[in-house]
């Protein structure tokens, strides 16, 4: 497609293109070669020097009040500093403390907290990682079972959470857990913690992926202490706690990245392989292009909006449903560009660089099940937007 | 979009929206549809009235002065009520006319609503051409002229009504069958400029207009399984019903967005055709979607001639139909993005 990202139906003022420019010259200087267009997943250990060069610039945390080390910048520019990173193929930092507990500490936690967590997630040289999913409570995250009792000033924590990236290399996790077993409904009897995963009692095990590589983790947690200084907000106040992030997150993972880069490479793949040659290729191809760019125009609208006090309650479940079927389509185009390699386990080599087909295809499983899967998604449009009626028992 | 618009675009909005239900809807365009109409008398005196005709066309040449995000705001509204009249066409006919070098007689009477200059161009700004003839796709019977494309430029021809045929909708379609007596309005590069501009101008509004129709088909959609009940339940509460109205509303979602941001670059002169193309083969595809599923929901009272779901769907077959379908535009898109890589 002949469009930019930087200039096809953005709101950039003037003064978010010299941003723009900046991000751009500084990215090119100071992102480490090594890390860049990586096709296997960095483990945050590796990552930890570019995290803290981003820390020092200023530019970690773009989405923070100011008073917090933040850059308390506009959602465009915080959009800018993320296509810029991505655009240079450089690793964006992981989100789980930057972007999401942090938020909520800032939001909830008392000075105390705010002294002691905010500053180590900045710098990075804490890695934190997101206790809710165990084995039974996926999308019925309600029905978490992992029990927390509170004896004197700490919990007592026994269970098992599950699918927790980077589990294995955190320093602290934020948890869901059960307080209260009774509460009706099940929610108002769940509490957050933060857990010190050093903590005596946590059994840790990695579990590998589709992709092959260990992304996420299980914790077992036998007779754990907890103080209840770690409470974040009251108890049984965890799953409005959890509610509170900002929102903006979703215009990072849900950026249309993944389709403008397969679409690109899978047009250059095709040239190669001869896919090019066969219509229905790229019939295919123009369909998923028209697609893309109805979403990025539908994400630069909902940029728009974000923040804005009727700002429609649509805008979350429509990212997570359109972006995550197209940057799954299009690696489905991927892999038929590839032809009879695309069952190849090896990377192919392309002119823009390597492409592993089939590595991508398996990521693009995450879009759909990680942080509220589609059929929850629909479930949400259905329900709150569409106002469609439960069913009567 | 309802979001970002401003104090005056609101008012539009509700304006138009008071004119198109008083004027318009499903039951209004299937009676004209029996009298063998496609033009609404009526209909067209309050489009007339409140200016929409000269709406793209200069202050200082008789019209509003106002932008593609004007033209959105109101052909949505059209397009959520049927509206039976030529309004994009005379709009785009009056943009047309207003940006030509010389200036034409014709447009005092077309902005006064006394002619009716309907375009026989494609998306491309093309003929319309089956069999060496050359086609009207809409308002055949209640044109004066036809804008078309001839080897000197761009020209208007009187309307002659030779052959007329109907579409689904009752709008009429025709051939014109002699077109050696057009009065050329722009020629060479001016021309092909211009005609290429009037294509766009007209797959973009149909394009909106259908986004209208489709957001009247899920209100009926909505409505019905909501009050609907069978197996002792409102159809509603059916997850698998749930959701596929669930990824309609996603999909229109998009629509109005690309068809509004590309309101926004075509005010700003950032449009580009493919983006257009884009819009139009979407906007059909999409349409075709959720029609089939609000028909599907609706059961067999969909079937019948008298519900109003089966007159949106045929309207929106019309609207499909003429200034490029489904895989015109989508080859149209494939050919301006091909040079890319």
């Amino acid at each position: 497609m002949p469009w930019d990202i930087a200039s096809l139906f953005a709101d950039d003022s003037a003064e978010d293109r010299r941003f723009r420019a900046e991000v751009r010259d500084w990215v090119a200087a100071n992102a480490p070669r090594a890390l860049c267009h990586r096709r296997s997943r960095i483990q945050p250990p590796e990552l930890k020097p570019w995290h803290r060069k981003l820390f020092e610039h200023g530019w970690i945390a773009p989405h923070w009040p100011k008073e917090y080390g933040g850059m308390g910048a506009s959602l465009t520019q915080q959009i800018i500093l993320f296509e810029e990173i991505v655009r240079a193929g450089a690793p964006t930092p992981y989100p789980h403390g930057l972007n999401f507990i942090g938020p909520i500490i800032i939001a909830a936690g008392t000075d105390e907290q705010k002294a002691r967590f905010l500053p180590r997630i900045l710098s990075g040289e804490a890695t934190w990682c997101q206790g809710y999913s165990e084995a039974g409570a996926g999308s019925d995250l309600a029905s978490l079972a992992t029990r927390a009792v509170l004896d004197g000033d700490h919990f007592t924590v026994n269970g098992h959470k599950m699918w927790t990236t980077n589990g294995h290399y955190a320093d602290w996790m934020f948890a869901l857990v059960r307080t209260d077993p009774e509460a009706k409904p099940r929610h108002a009897g769940i509490t957050m913690l933060l857990i010190d995963m050093r903590s005596p009692g946590i059994t840790v095990r990695p579990i590998q992926t589709l992709k092959g590589d260990a992304e996420f983790a299980e914790e077992f947690f036998d007779d754990v202490r907890v103080p209840k200084a770690n409470m974040l907000g009251g108890l049984n106040q965890g799953w409005r706690i959890a509610g509170m992030v900002l929102g903006g997150e979703r215009f990072t993972t849900g950026h249309p990245r993944y389709a403008l880069v397969y679409l690109q490479q899978a047009r250059e793949l095709a040239k190669r392989t001869g896919a090019w040659n066969d219509a229905g290729f790229r019939d295919r191809l123009t369909a998923l292009e028209i697609d893309l760019l109805a979403f990025l125009a539908y994400y630069r609208h909902a940029a728009k909006l974000h923040g804005m006090k009727d700002a429609p309650l649509s805008i979350a479940p429509v990212i997570k449903i359109a972006g995550g079927t197209l940057a799954q389509r299009s690696a489905d185009l991927l892999v038929q560009a590839a032809g009879e390699a695309g069952a190849s386990a090896d990377d192919i080599l392309l002119g823009s660089g390597a492409v592993n087909v089939a590595a991508e295809l398996f990521e693009m499983r995450r879009l759909s099940v990680g942080s509220g899967t589609t059929e929850i998604n629909r479930n949400i449009i259905s329900k709150r937007v569409l106002g469609l009626p439960d069913a009567e028992r | 979009m309802d979001e970002l618009l401003s104090a005056e675009q609101r008012q539009l909005r509700d304006s138009a929206g008071k004119l198109c239900a008083d004027r318009g809807g499903a039951k209004r365009a299937r009676a004209l549809r029996d009298a063998g109409r496609d033009f609404d008398v009526e209909a067209w005196q309050a489009v007339r009235d409140a200016g929409w005709l000269g709406m793209l066309v200069p202050e200082d040449r008789g019209g509003l002065g106002l932008g593609a995000v004007e033209l959105y705001i109101v052909l949505e509204q059209a397009g959520r009520q049927v509206l039976m009249t030529p309004h994009l066409e005379t709009i785009a006919a009056g943009w047309l006319l207003a940006a030509t070098q010389a200036s034409s007689p014709v447009l005092p009477p077309l902005l006064a609503g006394e002619r009716i200059v309907v375009p026989a161009l494609d998306a491309d700004g093309w003929a319309f051409r089956r069999a060496g003839t050359m086609r009207v796709p809409a308002f055949a019977s209640s044109a004066d002229d036809f804008v078309i494309e001839t080897g000197q430029g761009l020209g208007l021809l009187p309307n002659r009504h030779d052959a007329v045929t109907t579409n689904v909708d009752g709008s009429h379609a025709g051939t014109l069958l002699a077109t050696e007596r057009a009065t050329i309005i722009a020629r060479d590069n001016e021309a092909r400029a211009l005609a290429a501009k009037l294509g766009d101008l007209l797959a973009l509004g149909s394009a909106i207009e259908l986004l209208g129709l489709c957001e009247s088909a899920m209100t009926l959609a909505l409505e019905h399984v909501k009050t609907r009940r069978q197996f002792g339940q409102p159809l509603g509460s059916f997850q698998a019903l749930q959701h596929r109205l669930a990824d309609n509303f996603v999909d229109l979602e998009l629509n109005r967005s690309l068809l509004h941001r590309i309101c926004l670059a075509w005010d700003a002169g950032t449009a580009v055709p493919a983006m257009i193309a884009a819009a139009k083969a979407r906007a059909v595809r999409v349409a075709a979607e959720v029609m089939r599923n609000a028909l599907q929901l609706h059961g067999a009272i969909g079937y019948t001639d008298e519900h109003d779901i089966g007159t949106l769907w045929k309207h929106a077959l019309a609207l499909s139909a003429r200034y490029g379908n489904e895989l015109t535009q989508a080859a149209r898109f494939a050919r301006l993005t091909a040079e890319e890589t």
